[in-house]
């Protein structure tokens, strides 16, 4: 026979009776491999929401909606993934970058339904069809996009900083900036924490991108002190951090430091893009050089305000300069911050303490209004026996005289009493005062606090410890001991607990366990006071809130000249008093411009619209989906649940865009420079249909289907109005290109109106 | 057959004596044709049942891939670049992968080298037995894509399991693979290359030593070694001529070099012989797969990245290529050192083989030829259109 032959493929005949391959009687069904990409699901309770899946989506399938019953929570946003399966591929690149490892992936693979909306889910743990299905592709710690670990900050090591006050960080390199910088999702989780909303991921980007400039602008935007925050801020925006849930958050603080180390002081001005309108004519003093009152100082005169700053001490920056030590905060640092707001107009009147060398009835006499944002500043006694004893000192008093360079007493052994970050700075910086009078450092810090809940931050603990500060955690001061009218040490007690079962503080103690902690001088750094004593008089005709000044929402008291901002209302920390101060300044723009305030009601008056608008078409559409009138049409269902989908979106970027705090001062910028208003005329001759719409529907013949008819009635002439009113108030560059958009969408929306009235 | 070349040689814009006998007539083939892998269309002119001018007509499958990559990032491309070619996807992924790696200066872990070999060598030896059965189907013999397109799925059986998709495995990426084997994946992998091995015998039986193909596909289609060279053929269709040309052995890549296997060649140059080139190509691969499994180094198989929404890629420029069943396959990448490619090019084998070569070796056949021609080149009209 021939190697080849037409009688080779009878060969194939020994296979009769064989089972086949592919058609398999009795069926059965094969096993999905263990890593198969189906259906998509979600844990809702451990994704935060940061939309990072929608980002590295490439087919834009993901899209991030609000979800019933999620609200939003510090690290966590009120949105949820849905995904478009008509436009999925199922790569997932969702699942490898997902920040939480929310995001799976099933066996499941098979979903037929006529009804295209079933192809638009948002994913839960239950599945696509709610049946058990083993999990398929899942995240993998070993091929992770996400870049988790930081770059390590440069510091000074223990032996080199721990005689002098130089400033331990040393600050990011371009290139260290730029890969840290590269680490940001930008899922904007930290701008909805940070105090002061912050653009976090808009200058991280630009830091990423190296365009330095657009980073300053972005901080300034809503930061008047960014070298200060670059420092010290508490960095909130890094516990939200979306990384942070699988790796080492952002450093966030370290890229703002970078940004404004980068950016010469000449050139900050070139960066405020809001710039001083015209003067009003009014004044406002502000009490307190603080990070409050400089931020409030800097906003109130950005709208045009004259500002006087009342400062006690011989120079501005309050806790800033004279509670934070030197080597955590330069000085010039400090300096440059509050020059460039002297630069924009603001005046600070150093060493003039209110109710001493000016009385607060004066301030009100000779100003429009008057802000108090007087800090934290009097040391609080631990009352123990023996803290009468001139050796006994108070952190803050000595941390003020340290900075205004005044000779203090520095003993060989000291003992610290406290845990959170004052005692750190003090006892660090008389370690330091101790190396340099007697080279070498004893200093003992005990605090109530056991070591895992002392107040300070971790780092500051640590960096205590290197430089070799004694700890001795998790115990009460009994007694000052003395001898020869000397202080020879601290007698403490065993703390067993700090707090009670509700979490309130009520200390209880193990009177056997003894110890005495040698020294002969002893610091309180338990936490501090206000001291408004300069209140005086009016201190009576104030309402209080505990023991806090009772403001309200625009941080006015009950005497409505008087505003309050920072560490006494909120925090104590530096970006509270920023934000508190950023927002006392509207709340004081408010109180001025009531004169103005026909401008300013026609923004309430769009506000009541957008929330109208918001809650009338809801209903309308959803009684219209459960009344049935759209009945087996399903054209009609998905265009009445595409307009609710669309409608959601346009009411809340109004709202976003209309938020008091944007357009005051937008609007006052505007107003000041009594410009030729701005009106497109054009943009209205276009919507003469909009117009007719309303009365075209009315026209209607009446029928099952009149709430319908109604509803969009009312509907079209509450979208049309508001969208006048939106076009007036367009004056604004920055609100144009929103509405621009805005109006396309209104123009949409229109048209599946008109579809569905088929005129 | 002088005849015909006289006819070839006449200019086609002559118009023809409206009186004289009508000897030419055209015929479309496509694009929707079960003689042709993918949608394409061929537009042919003929008299009687012979070609005497075929004009290829493509585009039906453009997706833009090639604009697109310009408008994604370059983690994000991984997802799309597979679906340039539906039967041979992963040298796409193959290609972009090292693209970007040659142009960003990424080192790939050793593991995740031999992987990748073992992906392209498992999708060669799929995409063979897909044009095994099409080829058999053009001439009428459809047991053979029964067998071949069920055994194919073993194949495919192996990807899911490894990559988690069947068809696309969006598997390959920057810096390495996306996953590692799953337990007891070696031997599985042996398994079926034995299973496939074993099916060899039976596929000669049945199609290969099959003397309907012999008769139908010997003598069909010949290219010369001359004309191979001139016009650009590659692959297969240049080892069928006799020329042991290889970019696993000419411009190695991955760790061909550390493999042993040989580069079957052919001296006809026709149909017959260009599906035998594959044939033995086959073995080849089973070789190749077993070597990867049992001396496949451990350790990780990705190199980590940065974050694929934050990543430039520094300016520069990349020629890849990689030797895909269909012959040459190569990406032309530029870079402007931006978060997404500046420009990819796409060279697929198969807009040489499936444009200008068919175009070339249709004229002279007969019509029931064209289908078979076509898929002995086994040109894909997707990576044609790109």
């Amino acid at each position: 026979m021939k190697k080849w032959s037409i009688l080779r493929p009878f060969d194939s005949l020994k296979f009769i009776g064989q089972k086949p391959v592919t058609i398999r009687v009795p069926f059965e069904s094969k096993p999905t491999a263990e890593r198969y990409r189906g259906f998509h699901i979600n844990d809702l309770e451990k994704c935060i929401g940061c939309g990072t899946c929608a980002e590295i989506c490439d087919n834009d399938a993901i899209r991030m909606v609000p979800m019933a019953g999620v609200e939003k929570e510090t690290g966590k946003s009120d949105k949820r993934p849905a995904i478009d399966y008509g436009r999925c591929c199922w790569c997932g690149l969702c699942v490898d970058i997902c920040t939480t490892n929310s995001l799976g992936m099933t066996q499941e693979y098979i979903h037929i339904d006529p009804d295209v909306n079933t192809f638009y889910i948002l994913p839960d743990m239950e599945g696509i069809h709610k049946t058990e299905y083993p999990q398929g592709y899942t995240a993998d710690e070993e091929v992770n996009f996400l870049d988790l670990e930081r770059v390590p900050m440069k510091e000074l090591q223990a032996e080199e900083r721990k005689d002098s006050f130089i400033e331990i960080v040393k600050g990011f390199s371009k290139e260290e900036a730029q890969k840290e910088a590269s680490r940001c999702v930008a899922c904007g989780l930290c701008t909805d924490t940070c105090p002061a909303h912050m653009n976090i991921p808009e200058y991280i980007d630009a830091v990423w991108r190296d365009d330095i400039e657009e980073a300053g602008r972005q901080i300034y935007k809503n930061n008047p002190l960014p070298d200060v925050c670059g420092r010290i801020c508490t960095h909130n925006c890094e516990t939200a951090c979306s990384i942070g849930n699988r790796g080492e958050p952002i450093s966030i603080r370290w890229l703002k430091r970078y940004a404004m180390d980068a950016i010469p002081v000449g050139d900050y001005r070139s960066l405020v893009d809001q710039k001083v309108v015209k003067p009003l004519g009014k004044n406002i003093a502000v009490v307190g050089g603080g990070s409050s009152g400089l931020s409030a100082g800097y906003y109130l005169a950005l709208m045009g305000y004259g500002v006087t700053i009342y400062e006690a001490y011989p120079e501005a920056g309050g806790m800033m300069r004279y509670g934070i030590p030197e080597y955590r905060l330069p000085y010039d640092v400090l300096d440059k911050d509050i020059r460039f707001i002297e630069e924009l107009g603001v005046t600070i009147k150093t060493g003039t303490r209110v109710g001493e060398d000016v009385s607060l009835d004066r301030l009100h006499e000779e100003n429009d209004a008057v802000l108090i944002a007087t800090g934290f500043h009097e040391g609080r006694s631990t009352r123990t026996p023996g803290t009468d004893h001139e050796n006994v000192y108070q952190a803050v008093d000595l941390l003020a005289k340290i900075t205004m360079g005044e000779e203090i007493r520095v003993d060989e052994k000291i003992v610290v009493i406290g845990g959170g970050n004052v005692a750190m700075d003090i006892a660090r910086s008389l370690g330091r005062k101790q190396m340099q009078k007697y080279g070498k450092l004893d200093v003992t810090v005990t605090s109530l606090e056991s070591r895992d809940i002392m107040p300070a931050d971790e780092e500051e603990i640590l960096e205590s410890q290197e430089e070799g500060l004694a700890f001795y955690p998790g115990r009460g001061p009994s007694e000052v001991r003395t001898a020869d009218g000397k202080v020879t040490g601290l007698k403490t007690v065993k703390c067993t607990r700090v707090f009670d079962e509700n979490g309130r503080f009520s200390p209880q103690f193990d009177e056997s366990d003894v110890m005495v902690l040698e020294g002969s001088m002893v610091i309180e750094a338990i936490g501090q006071a206000p001291d408004m004593a300069y209140l005086g008089e009016f201190s009576e005709q104030l309402e209080y809130d505990g023991r806090r000044l009772k403001v309200d929402e625009y941080f006015q008291t009950s005497l409505e000249w008087l505003f309050v901002s920072g560490d006494i209302i909120k925090g104590p920390d530096v970006i509270n008093g920023i934000a508190t101060g950023h927002q006392a300044a509207f709340g004081i723009d408010r109180y001025l411009q009531k004169a103005a305030q026909d401008e300013l009601e026609t923004i309430d008056q769009v506000m009541e619209l957008v929330v109208d608008f918001e809650e009338r078409s809801t209903s309308y559409v959803e009684k219209a989906l459960s009344s049935g009138s759209c009945g087996t049409d399903t054209g009609c269902r998905r265009m009445l649940a595409r307009f609710l989908e669309r409608k959601k979106g346009f009411a809340g970027r109004i709202r976003d865009a209309l938020s008091e705090r944007n357009l005051r001062i937008h609007l006052r910028q505007e107003l000041g420079r009594e410009q030729h208003r701005y009106f497109d005329f054009a943009l209205l001759d276009n919507l003469p249909e909009a117009a007719e719409l309303p009365d075209k529907a009315a026209e209607l013949p009446e029928s099952a289907e009149g709430t319908r008819q109604k509803g969009i009635s009312e509907h079209l002439s509450a979208g049309y109005r508001l969208y006048n009113d939106l076009l007036r108030l367009t004056a604004n560059k920055e609100l144009e290109f929103l509405f621009e958009s805005l109006r396309d969408e209104y123009h949409e929306q229109l048209r599946i109106m008109q579809d569905l009235l088929g005129i | 057959m002088s005849e015909v070349l006289e006819r070839i040689n006449r200019s086609f814009d002559e118009p023809e004596d409206e009186h004289d006998e009508v000897r030419e007539y055209t015929l479309f083939i496509g694009p929707n044709h079960p003689g042709i892998e993918g949608n394409f269309a061929l537009k042919l002119s003929l008299e009687g049942d012979t070609i005497v001018r075929a004009k290829t007509d493509g585009g039906y499958l453009h997706r833009g891939f090639e604009k697109l990559m310009e408008e994604r990032l370059f983690m994000q491309n991984i997802a799309i670049v597979c679906r340039i070619c539906v039967p041979d996807p992963d040298p796409n992924e193959e290609n972009y992968a090292r693209a970007v790696e040659a142009i960003a200066g990424i080192e790939v872990p050793e593991r995740a080298k031999w992987i990748r070999v073992l992906v392209l060598e498992l999708s060669r030896i799929a995409s063979h037995l897909f044009t095994f059965g099409g080829h058999a189907g053009t001439i009428g013999l459809y047991t053979m894509p029964n067998w071949s397109i069920a055994d194919r799925d073993r194949i495919l059986d192996l990807f899911e399991e490894l990559t988690g998709g069947r068809v696309y495995h969006i598997y390959n990426m920057p810096g390495g693979v996306r996953r590692d084997f799953p337990d007891g994946f070696e031997r599985r992998v042996h398994e079926v290359m034995d299973y496939i091995e074993s099916r060899l015998p039976d596929y000669d039986d049945l199609f290969f030593n099959n003397a309907i193909l012999r008769k139908r596909a010997e003598g069909i289609g010949v290219l010369t070694s001359d004309q191979a060279i001139r016009w650009g053929a590659t692959g297969p269709n240049l080892r069928a001529v006799g020329i042991p040309a290889d970019l696993r052995r000419d411009d190695t890549y991955e760790v061909y070099d550390k493999l042993e296997f040989d580069i079957p060649t052919l001296t006809g140059g026709d149909a017959l012989d260009r599906l035998l080139v594959r044939r033995k190509e086959i073995e080849e691969s089973i070789r190749i797969v077993r070597q990867v499994v049992d001396n496949i180094p451990s350790g990780k198989v990705w190199n980590k990245q940065p974050n694929p929404l934050k990543w430039r890629v520094p300016a520069g420029d990349a020629y890849v290529r990689t030797e895909s069943s269909k012959g040459e396959y190569a990406y032309y990448m530029v870079s402007d050192g931006g978060q997404r490619p500046y420009r990819v090019h796409v060279r697929g084998a198969s807009t040489t083989h499936g444009v200008h070569i068919l175009e070339n070796l249709l004229v002279g056949t007969r019509i029931e030829d064209a289908s078979q021609v076509m898929f002995s080149l086994d040109a894909c009209p997707p990576e044609v259109d790109r």
